[in-house]
């Protein structure tokens, strides 16, 4: 497998770039390009991967887990470089890199390298009687009839845009949030967050609000009825409704900077659990079936 | 222009104001939508976590049986049929639509009023000597700044005031996407079974088997399955129902359903679902060739014993098993003259059933049409800030003066750049304008 390979350098060049970010204060300036330069090698493996395993599972790679957790990683890094040249704000990968660092990661190395993980999992199949983190199905599969549609190529990547935005909005309020906590008297710095949240789930929003609409028009060809209160469905207005309540909330007096930032936070949870949790988690958890969006599930070990 | 200002002023607005105005600037209120969003918001998370419209014994052996009667008593067993949450979702489309008249009222007598009131917050004040101003070149400026300046009043000729505004489209925007919503819920409502023209049910049918269509004129008629695998593999790749759809003895349409490529006649769907094969006796097919060519001309298809029509002549025939696997085909009350075919037997299939969603729903168009809307109108309102600036030039004692004044929707910093851009352009404006002056 040609694209585990190069998903794997990305990894590691990631790793590198984290490492980077993390001793920021003790390198010197004119490492920054060199970050840079990581970075772009890091996301051109990636893409390379990615490309690689289209061509061997002949389907776009977002089918299943393994390959929706490494196109969302990358989605998130691409969003983020795009970001990090428009506003300039290097802090944010401090936040963003290590969500997609953690989702690739968990895709590529889940048995071998996450020890933690795997702890959790002993004590999470001592609690639930099943693995809460599964490990993802990494051999292709041909595609069912059900995704055989035009929407999946656009549905899916959509939701990833929105996503992958509104991981940058968590980035930004994480920074407001814990970074420039003590530095209230930094109005500049802070006002500038606020507006790179809005400007974040703005971007989410709208890309949210056309994945669900994808979504409803292909739930209609294929499943015959527009809305059906599928979990996922119901999870994906939950999301939709938090960051709805964001834009509304923001007009009160007093509703802007830090109480708002918090919401940014709350929506990339309800974002989480809308992506992997109602697949994985929550069926475990509560003990039953997660409706119709099951192909991303992969199969729990007993 | 802008919710909070409103909010704030509204109560004092209408000291005695009556119970129909206090009702609705109440529905109105953003308190009310921000508590209709949350009670959603919880409301859908328990429809999430609990599981949705199971028995009475699921949620017994689930809950305990305590529980489980307080559960269907609060209809949490079926949460998004239930009386309270339609409710609520009424409560959202009256607070929407209530929301849509004020700002539509405001919208619009704000495109209309042009004074410079308070709410032009951000105020800063330039003193540029002894240069003085025309209009012209402070609508100019303006216009550099992609405002378009939509008052321009000369009080004297040492004082002029000037509006201009950007990004309109934004206010239009949010107007849309709270239009949309109405029209999604409303779609939905039309939509909903409670109604004679909405359906939804599903229908298992067997192959060569014709079957009334319940709330409907049409028999649907499933004449074929097919499948097909990857190769190598036990997982389809694709199957296929050939259906014909009859309204008494005229065929109205006749298609091949596919996951994902559901039969559609003016607002009635068929839909493909499960597929099983049967235990049943097995289907014969016989290709019909012309005598004196050889070449196929159709397909027949049929169990032991069924009298079937010969597709170019309507020919009526029965299909006859004589031992295991050796079917023939025998025409009944031939005419004379007629064409005489050959029959060649191309083998047998064992039965399948498909099961249909069949599915009537008007309000699809509603539906989508308020979709359309709704990315319009958010596209429109998130990404475009609207912004208002006003200026006022005013020249006393031999010193001019220029107040700047601005609002947002947002009160953003979006703003405070265009008005520190603005400023700039006036303060570096050209000092011979003077003498053209």
């Amino acid at each position: 497998m040609a694209s585990y390979t190069l998903l794997s350098i990305s990894y590691l060049l990631s790793t590198v770039l984290l490492l980077f970010l993390a001793f920021k204060k003790y390198i010197p300036d004119k490492f920054k390009y060199l970050s840079y330069a990581i970075l772009l090698a890091a996301l051109g493996f990636q893409f390379t991967g990615l490309i690689m395993r289209w061509i061997e599972a002949s389907h776009a790679p977002f089918a299943n887990m393994y390959e929706s957790l490494v196109t969302f990683s990358f989605v998130i890094i691409l969003e983020y470089f795009l970001v990090e040249n428009l506003e300039k704000s290097e802090a944010l990968g401090i936040w963003v890199l290590p969500v997609s660092w953690l989702m690739l990661g968990f895709a590529l190395y889940l048995p071998p390298v996450s020890y933690l993980i795997k702890v959790g999992n002993i004590l999470l199949i001592w609690v639930f009687q099943s693995p809460i983190f599964p490990i993802p199905d990494r051999v292709p599969e041909p595609l069912s009839p059900a995704l055989q549609s035009f929407w999946f190529q656009i549905h899916v990547p959509v939701f990833f845009l929105s996503y992958g935005a509104f991981t940058l909005a968590f980035g930004a309020a994480g920074l407001r949030l814990i970074h420039y906590r003590k530095t209230a008297n930094r109005l500049d710095i802070l006002n500038r967050l606020d507006q790179q949240i809005y400007l974040f789930i703005s971007i989410g929003f709208i890309f949210l609000t056309a994945g669900i609409i994808t979504g409803a028009i292909w739930a209609r060809e294929a499943w015959s009825r527009y809305w059906s209160w599928d979990p996922k469905e119901v999870w994906s207005l939950i999301v939709w409704l938090i960051y709805a309540s964001y834009f509304h909330l923001r007009l009160k007096p007093g509703w802007k900077g830090e109480k708002t930032a918090w919401f940014a936070i709350l929506g990339f949870v309800a974002v989480f659990i809308c992506y992997y949790g109602v697949n994985v988690a929550i069926p475990v958890i509560f003990k039953y079936s997660q409706g119709l969006h099951s192909y991303g599930a992969p199969d729990p070990i007993p | 222009m802008n919710a909070t200002d409103t909010e704030n002023i509204r109560p004092k607005l209408y000291p005695k104001a009556s119970s129909l105005k206090r009702l609705l600037s109440f529905l109105e209120s953003l308190q009310f939508s921000i508590w209709l969003f949350s009670l959603l918001i919880f409301s859908s998370l328990m429809g999430a976590l609990i599981p949705q419209k199971e028995t009475s014994f699921y949620y017994s052996e689930r809950y305990g049986p305590a529980t489980a009667e307080l559960l269907q008593k609060a209809s949490l067993n079926n949460v998004f049929e239930s009386y309270w949450f339609i409710f609520i979702l009424m409560a959202l489309c009256t607070s929407t639509l209530v929301c849509v008249h004020r700002r539509c009222r405001i919208l619009f007598s704000s495109l209309n009023s042009h004074e410079m009131d308070d709410s032009f917050s951000p105020k800063t004040v330039i003193e540029l000597g002894n240069k003085t101003f025309s209009s012209e070149s402070l609508c100019r400026i303006l216009r550099e700044n992609r405002y378009r300046s939509i008052h321009i009043r000369q009080i004297s000729d040492t004082e002029i005031d000037i509006i201009g505004r950007k990004y309109l489209c934004n206010r239009y925007g949010t107007l849309l996407a709270h239009i949309s919503v109405v029209i999604i819920l409303i779609g939905a409502l039309i939509g909903m079974e409670i109604w004679p023209w909405s359906f939804n049910y599903s229908l298992s049918v067997r192959e060569l088997q014709k079957v009334v269509l319940p709330h409907t004129p049409y028999t649907l008629e499933f004449t074929k399955y097919e499948e097909e695998y990857y190769p190598g593999t036990q997982s389809p790749s694709d199957f296929r129902s050939h259906v014909s759809l009859w309204e008494g003895s005229t065929i109205k349409t006749e298609q091949i359903i596919r996951v994902n490529h559901p039969m559609k006649y003016g607002f009635l769907g068929i839909f493909q679902n499960a597929r099983n094969p049967i235990e049943g006796p097995l289907i014969a097919e016989f290709i019909i060739k012309d005598p004196k060519t050889r070449s196929p001309l159709s397909r027949v298809r049929g169990i032991a014993g069924q009298v079937v029509e010969i597709p170019p002549s309507h020919v009526k025939a029965v299909i006859e098993a004589r031992m295991e696997s050796n079917y023939s085909i025998r025409e009944l009350n031939k005419k004379e003259g007629s064409q005489q075919y050959v029959y060649e037997f191309a083998g047998v299939s064992s039965p399948w059933i498909s099961t249909f969603e069949v599915v009537q729903d008007p309000g699809i168009p509603i539906v989508y049409f308020g979709f359309s809307l709704l990315l319009v109108g958010l596209f429109l309102g998130l990404c475009f800030e609207y912004r208002k600036v006003g200026i006022k030039y005013k020249l006393s004692e031999g010193t001019s003066l220029i107040y700047i004044g601005g609002d947002s929707c947002r009160k953003n910093n979006h703003l405070q750049d265009d008005i520190k851009m603005i400023t700039r352009a006036i303060k570096e404006l050209n000092p011979e304008k003077r003498m053209v002056d």
